[in-house]
Formats: structure tokens, sequence, C-alpha cells
């Protein structure tokens, strides 16, 4: 297309014909500064999705490292 | 972590100076302009409206998916408009540099005349550098421009999110079911943080009662390291564990650490290795049937490791 056309194109036209990658769980169009684009062996996610798959694990299985503490 | 904002005034003015530039080369000036994703695209859209008289160039936008490696020419039929031009690529931020360079690759296949390229923002680690790029930054922090709104960071929106206190050792210790958790005291981490001011401990609080709280250690300045992460059991459909680790990983990258380190219980390993994190060689922990593993993960995921090494300041 000619950079006039590209100029005349609606921004949000724009962006839907731009954005491909998008996050593997609730599809949200990916960019790093904004979203977030994380790398999980099930595909790219946003960082609230990625955030989203911690929790369940901590709930299920919570991070303590063994460590001396006080008697009760 | 800094973000650097630069406002549509700032962004034009940058432009302006491109334009300048490329109308300096006359006849070697490039005639196709090439917009490398979302942000390439919207930057040319914006080149163009500042500098009308590119308005007969010639436009293709390309997009590169990570996730397949494939790159995709929109609309446009690189085979027909780039052989034997001046092209142009346009991107809105370089991170680690392989997304230009995998487009650049994918240009010369089509034989242009000559290549060139433009970034507004640059971060420093990147391992292509623009032919002409607006700013540099560095590879914690974040450019943000033509924009309608910021992203502002995000927790949990209700609650109260705030560091450990003396008054909280009398406070009951959550209940999350496990007792390596459960049998601790807040006053093990009050102590803590006391005498290794490295060690934070953080609370997430409800109505005056303690519902989840997250305990690392910032180690040597480069990296943070997760020891105790707790929800109680009534907030557990709440995703405060995630918002707890958020957090973490927040303040690790603006401590510019470029690493997070936590120990996993081994049966653990391999849903962490899937979050992106790897096995520490090396590193074990036996304790009576329980065997840990530490696990690290890349904050600076855009530079390989050497890099990541020389990068932190």
């Amino acid at each position: 297309m000619l950079a006039k056309e590209l100029v005349a194109m609606n921004e949000v036209d724009l962006l839907r014909l731009c954005q491909t990658t998008k996050c593997a769980q609730c599809g949200v169009s990916l960019h790093e500064s904004t979203t977030g684009t994380r790398k999980t062996a099930d595909g790219c996610l946003c960082s609230d999705c990625y955030f989203d798959r911690f929790d369940e694990e901590l709930v299920a299985h919570p991070i303590g490292t063994p460590r001396l503490h006080k008697g009760r | 972590m800094h973000t650097v904002y630069l406002s549509d005034q700032e962004v034009d003015a940058y432009l302006l100076d491109l334009v300048e530039r490329l109308t300096a080369l006359g006849d070697d000036a490039p005639s196709v302009l090439v917009g490398i994703g979302a942000s390439g695209a919207i930057l040319t859209r914006r080149l163009v409206t500042v500098a009308p008289q590119l308005g007969d160039r010639e436009v293709l936008l390309v997009d590169y998916n990570r996730a397949d490696d494939r790159i995709t020419y929109i609309k446009a039929d690189p085979v027909a408009k780039l052989p034997g031009k001046r092209v142009l690529l346009i991107d809105g931020t370089v991170h680690s540099g392989n997304t230009l360079l995998r487009v650049m690759r994918d240009v010369e296949k089509h034989k242009p005349l000559a290549l060139s390229s433009y970034a507004l923002v640059v971060r420093r680690g990147a391992r292509v550098i623009p032919n002409h790029f607006g700013v540099l930054v560095g590879d914690h922090d974040r450019a943000l421009f033509l924009r309608r709104s910021f992203p502002n960071n995000r927790l949990k929106p209700y609650g109260i999110w705030r560091k450990i206190a003396e008054s909280d050792m009398t406070k009951p210790m959550i209940s999350t079911g496990r007792d390596f958790i459960d049998r601790e005291h807040w006053s093990d981490y009050w102590y803590e943080g006391r005498t290794d001011p490295r060690r934070q401990t953080y609370l997430y609080e409800v109505a005056g009662e303690i519902c989840g709280f997250i305990s690392f250690r910032m180690g040597d300045g480069s990296k943070i390291v997760v020891d105790n992460i707790g929800v109680d059991k009534s907030k557990q459909d709440c995703r405060v564990g995630g918002h707890l680790m958020r957090w973490a990983e927040h303040l690790a990258r603006h401590g510019t650490c470029a690493r997070m380190e936590l120990w996993a219980i081994d049966d653990r390993v391999p849903w962490y290795q899937k979050m992106g994190y790897e096995v520490v060689p090396n590193e074990e922990l036996q304790l009576e049937n329980d065997k840990f593993l530490l696990m690290t993960k890349k904050l600076l995921y855009n530079l390989p490791d050497d890099d990541v090494l020389c990068m932190t300041h």
C-alpha cells in the first residue's frame, strides 16, 4: 500500500491487522512494555495470566525453604 | 527499572529529525518503508503523518511470530515490492534485536538495493543496532509512547499490601494447610529482617487479618531469592499468591536484579520449568523425605547469560 493509505487507515483496524501474537490463555494482543510477553511451555502469556497460573501453583504447593524457627 | 515517557510531541520531533536525515540522502533515500509489528506500523503511520511528502512511498507491514518463528507480510507481496529498492525497516522498540534481525534476514532474501533500519527506542543490550534510533535505554527499562493510556502496576485491587512490622509479632500465623509454613511465626520473619537488611517480608491484609505473605532475599544485588510464600486457606481462591510473586518480581526488576531464584520441591520442578525456570546444577537440599532444588529464572530474558553478567548495574 502507499504510505498515505496507511495514514488514512483507522488505528483500530490497523492494530487488528498487525497484532498476531496473542496470549495463549486470554487472547490479548501481547506487547512487551504493556502486557508483558512471557514464554512458557504452553505458549506466550501476558503477565496477568502468567501470575494467575503462579497463584494456582502456590495455593496447591506453597514455597517454603527449610529454615530455623523459634518454638512456640 | 525506569520508565521513559515520550510525549507525542517528542516522538514527532524524533521523526522529523529522521525525515531530515533521509531527505539529505537525496536519490539514496529509502523508497519502501517496512513497519515491523504493531509498534512499527503505528510509528510508520506517525512518520508519514508528520511528513506528508512521504505519502507516495510504498509501505509494507510485517509481523514476526516468535512462537513459530514465522514472518508474515500483511496484505503485501515482498517479491513484488522489495527487489532492487532502498528499504527502511521501522520498529518502535528494539529489545533483544532478535525480531529486527529476523526481519532483516528475511527482507535480504528479496534482494533489496539497500537496507536500513530505524527504532525510536533501543535497549542497551540489543544485539542489533538500528542505523538510526531515538533513545537508548537500560535493559531493565521500558519506554511508553503513542498510547492513549499508560499501564499502572497492578496488585490485587482491595486490601492492604505492606511490609511486616514489629506489631505483627503478636498476630496469629496464617493457616495454609501446610505444616512447614503454618508452624512458623511472624516473629521469625521480623527477626530475620532486623538482622539482615537484604531480607524483606511483605504481607497482604484484609480487615485487619493477615491473609498472605512473601519473604525473599535480595541476594548479592544481582538476584532475588524467594524463600517463603503462603496464602491463608480463606483466601486461596483470590489470586493473592500470584500478586505476591508479581510484586517480588517487580521489585527485582527495579533493583536491577538479573535473576529470580527459589527452592522447589523435586516433584514441582517440571512445573517451574514450564514457567521458564531452570534447575541450578549442584544445588540440592535433602531433608528427611523431601528433596529441594534451587531454580533460577532470568529477568533480563532478552539477553544471553554472558551479556547479563555485564549489563547489570
